[in-house]
């Protein structure tokens, strides 16, 4: 069988770290022939290992352009920003398009990695597109309603359209449900239960921290997420700033944004009001760079998994997710998990046996209670998370495997 | 003494009605002889003083709008955007400045009632200035960071230049030291958190008009505009988790609000805090016209008829800048009252706090607590109320005497910077 994978768009944070090992592990598959993976130049840092089964296709800026910019006149305030957004996008819609022919020519499936922010495009061969959540519909001030509008009629195609659907929880699924009344079980379960994203990158794990990551303190508790709405982080700090003892568990937060947290940052205006509204929170909570939490911003894989391993524990206080890597990463390397207490999440956690801290991602007061108990049981639960390292759990070849019956199904479908 | 208010930008709200209360207490003073009030045209209809020592200047857009040009384009990125603020600027360079010198001509003091978002302008008389509050600083999304950073710079001119500051609370006053980093020794604190209509209409038996014919029969009132630090996310997130909201829905009024109801487009949304409010009700599952009614932006008229027949007056913000008029009109009313636990509540609320049912604004948990024990000591904190009611307050005449003393104190002391 031979697949392509259209992603011409993908997220800085586990998005852009799932793609290498998915493509990886497919690539061993023995019913694989050969992966087509077409990315963006600009992500090309994470680029699996080449093999003769693998090629990559590096594309454009102008290749790559999504429905952000497709559909870009439907949300401009005046009548002439429209018409020139349109125009502007017509030499990119016809050079993609013939783009697509090509590279689908002798493919047996498409894999829509990551469908949201690019355009609907109709495939010739059958077509498999995963949906990894639907924040961008749940929360219309990430995107701003008018693009959400866009978003929502440009992901409604994709599920109309594709041959097989795929959610990595059945949260997504629900979410899916009800945003466009797709029952859940058109949708197929294609989960990343229990693997860890580094696996096959063990290499990394072993490599010198930069200079201001190994000068952090021997203990926090650690936060990797970009500074979206759904990220929570405002109640964190909340809660934080009630936490007595923060400067002996200080936080570190990693993640593309929450760079504006720092000093050298400080007097920046910010562009985005996300930016405002955190640099606003910490400066009200008086905390203080360098003693309450430390700050990094988008940090490189070998950073994120030295700060994941050094951990005294991971902190996770999103809202929502589409499946939560990070909680998975950190009990696979023994650090104790503190985590909302919300669907996917109990999801994503099923079957593991360490002994998880849940809170209330909304009360500050049951974050602190929460970090309280870890601090006062710190051994317990350093202990309970080392013992479920050895939990049973599939590895990169199961999960190929899981695709692979996915693209077969979709071909049998299609014929 | 002769004083010139100069007021270029107000906002139609409660800030209209807090200067006419003002000026009127300040023009009853004995030791003034003259005030000129000059405002935006548009915020001087139907304004009228029963004294003839009030003059009003109507001010055109040019002369009012000046501060929103005149570094409206330091926060433009689009270079076309630029060229037309410095345009702008340019007509209100022309126009406005030559006005305000011959309005300070004859006058002894320059009082600023509202400098947030006006850049100072060098009068030549002495400059007296209020700082209502400091949220646009603390809340930097309000006007988005590259407008803060400018509002942070007129501040500090204000500040500075200014001969005397007077503000509505200490905690105005810490927050004011906290972001200019100065020692302002030159700061007077009076307290103006009474009725802004001192005499509340007392029809409560009239009946309510159309606009109102969807107010449930027992509510939670939260009247407040949807800025940030309005804090209505906790407060959906609670009411979400209150079990009785059936029985007890919100009721919601101020600008923006409507956002939260029923027939509310999202393609109508303009502006970030809208998507958020109404993504928020969406994901929380809240029906509009069960559990929250809004009503936006409504008539004095109207509020008064929505507040008496408030079950309580929710107050969930996090950050006031001399307490609340909402809160205080509940109390003069007997309307018991559940509100934020933060400093300045507690501040303006001394001596009557046992009237109200506090709670910390940052928990959703702690708001349904507030609620429940407020609903299930229902007697007490009306009983509560009622008696803070009859609580003896000052009325704006006292607040005109200590103004004019800080304006006597200000013209008399030379200038000092802080």
């Amino acid at each position: 069988m031979r697949v392509l994978i259209w992603c011409p768009y993908v997220n800085l944070g586990g998005g852009k770290r799932l793609l290498a090992p998915i493509t990886t592990a497919l690539a061993k598959h023995p019913e694989i022939e050969m992966v087509r993976l077409a990315i963006p130049d600009t992500a090309a840092d994470v680029l699996p290992q080449p093999t003769d089964k693998i090629e990559v296709v590096r594309l454009t800026a102008a290749q790559c352009r999504g429905w952000l910019d497709k559909d870009k006149w439907r949300s401009q305030p005046s009548k002439l920003r429209s018409i020139r957004a349109w125009v502007n996008y017509q030499p990119d819609r016809i050079a993609v398009r013939g783009l697509l022919g090509e590279l689908q020519k002798d493919m047996d499936v498409v894999y829509i990695f990551w469908p949201h922010s690019i355009p609907f495009y109709e495939f010739s061969i059958p077509s498999v597109c995963m949906f990894q959540d639907v924040t961008s519909l749940d929360y219309p001030e990430i995107l701003g309603s008018k693009a959400v509008a866009a978003e929502k009629i440009n992901l409604g195609k994709w599920l109309q359209e594709s041959t097989m659907l795929v959610v990595s929880s059945l949260n997504t699924a629900r979410r899916i449900e009800k945003h466009y009344g797709i029952p859940v079980d058109r949708f197929h379960m294609l989960s990343y239960h229990n693997i860890v994203l580094d696996e096959v990158q063990q290499d990394k794990v072993a490599g010198t921290p930069s200079a201001a990551i190994a000068a952090l303190p021997a203990r926090y508790v650690f936060y990797p997420a970009n500074i979206t709405v759904h990220k929570n982080h405002e109640t964190l700090l909340v809660a934080w700033a009630h936490f007595a003892r923060r400067q002996e568990l200080p936080l570190v937060l990693v993640g593309e944004g929450i760079q504006i947290l720092s000093p050298e940052n400080q007097t920046f205006p910010g562009k985005h009001w996300r930016e405002d509204t955190l640099r606003g929170l910490k400066n009200r909570l008086e905390l203080v760079s360098g003693h309450d939490f430390h700050a990094f911003g988008y940090v490189s894989d070998s950073d994120l998994i030295y700060l994941m391993n050094h951990a005294t524990a991971l902190i996770m206080p999103t809202h929502t997710e589409g499946f939560g890597l990070p909680v998975l990463e950190a009990l696979a390397r023994g650090v104790p998990v503190l985590c909302s207490d919300i669907p996917v999440l109990h999801e994503t956690l099923v079957g593991r046996s360490a002994d998880v801290l849940w809170f209330d991602p909304y009360l500050p007061e049951d974050i602190v209670s929460k970090v309280n108990s870890l601090l006062d049981n710190t051994d317990h639960y350093r202990q309970s998370a080392e013992a479920g390292r050895n939990d049973p759990r599939p590895n990169w070849p199961d999960t190929a495997e899981q695709y692979v019956q996915v693209f077969k199904t979709a071909l049998k479908t299609q014929k | 003494m002769r004083l010139l208010i100069w007021c270029p930008h107000v906002n139609l709200g409660g800030g209209k009605r807090l200067l006419t209360r003002l000026t009127g207490a300040i023009a009853a003073q004995p030791t003034i002889s003259h005030v000129r009030l000059a405002l935006p045209a548009a915020a001087a209809d139907g304004l009228s003083f029963n004294t003839d020592k009030v003059e009003i200047v109507r001010l055109s857009p040019a002369q009012s709008g000046g501060w929103m040009a005149k570094e409206g384009w330091r926060a433009e990125s689009n270079p076309f955007r630029v060229v037309r603020s410095r345009a702008r600027y340019l007509r209100y360079q022309t126009t406005a400045p030559g006005l305000f010198h011959s309005l300070e001509q004859d006058v002894d003091a320059v009082y600023v009632f509202w400098p947030h978002l006006v850049p100072f302008y060098p009068f030549e008389k002495p400059i007296i200035c209020t700082f209502q509050d400091v949220t646009l600083l603390d809340y930097p999304e309000i006007l988005g960071g590259r407008v803060t950073v400018l509002e942070q710079e007129r501040a500090r001119d204000w500040l500075t230049r200014s001969r005397a500051i007077i503000v509505s609370s200490d905690h105005t006053t810490d927050r004011l030291r906290h972001h200019s980093q100065l020692p302002l020794t030159n700061l007077h604190r009076v307290y103006h958190n009474i009725l802004l209509d001192e005499s509340l209409p007392s029809d409560d038996t009239s009946l309510l008009p159309d606009s109102l014919a969807g107010l449930p029969p027992q509510y939670f009132l939260y009247p407040a505009n949807i800025n940030a630090h309005k804090n209505h996310e906790n407060l959906l997130l609670a009411w979400a988790r209150f079990a009785r909201r059936q029985e007890y829905p919100l009721v919601l009024v101020g600008e923006g609000v409507d956002v939260m109801g029923a027939n509310h487009s999202m393609s109508a949304n303009h502006y970030w805090r809208q998507d958020v409010l109404q993504g928020l009700m969406k994901r929380l599952g809240l029906v509009a016209g069960r559990d929250v009614y809004t009503f936006g932006y409504v008539s004095n008229a109207d509020l008064n008829h929505i507040q008496r027949r408030a079950a309580a007056i929710i107050m969930p913000s996090l950050s006031e800048g001399g307490g609340s008029y909402p809160v205080e009109e509940a109390l003069a009313l007997g309307i018991p009252v559940v509100c934020s636990d933060i400093p300045v509540m507690s501040e303006t609320l001394a001596g009557r706090d046992n009237a109200v049912c506090w709670f910390d604004p940052h928990s959703p948990d702690e708001i349904v607590n507030g609620v429940n024990t407020l609903l299930g000591n229902y007697d007490h904190y009306k009983q509560a109320a009622q008696a803070a009611s009859k609580t003896i307050r000052a009325s704006w005449l006292d607040v005109g005497v200590q103004y004019v003393q800080v304006f006597e104190t200000a013209v008399n002391k030379p200038h000092q910077s802080p």
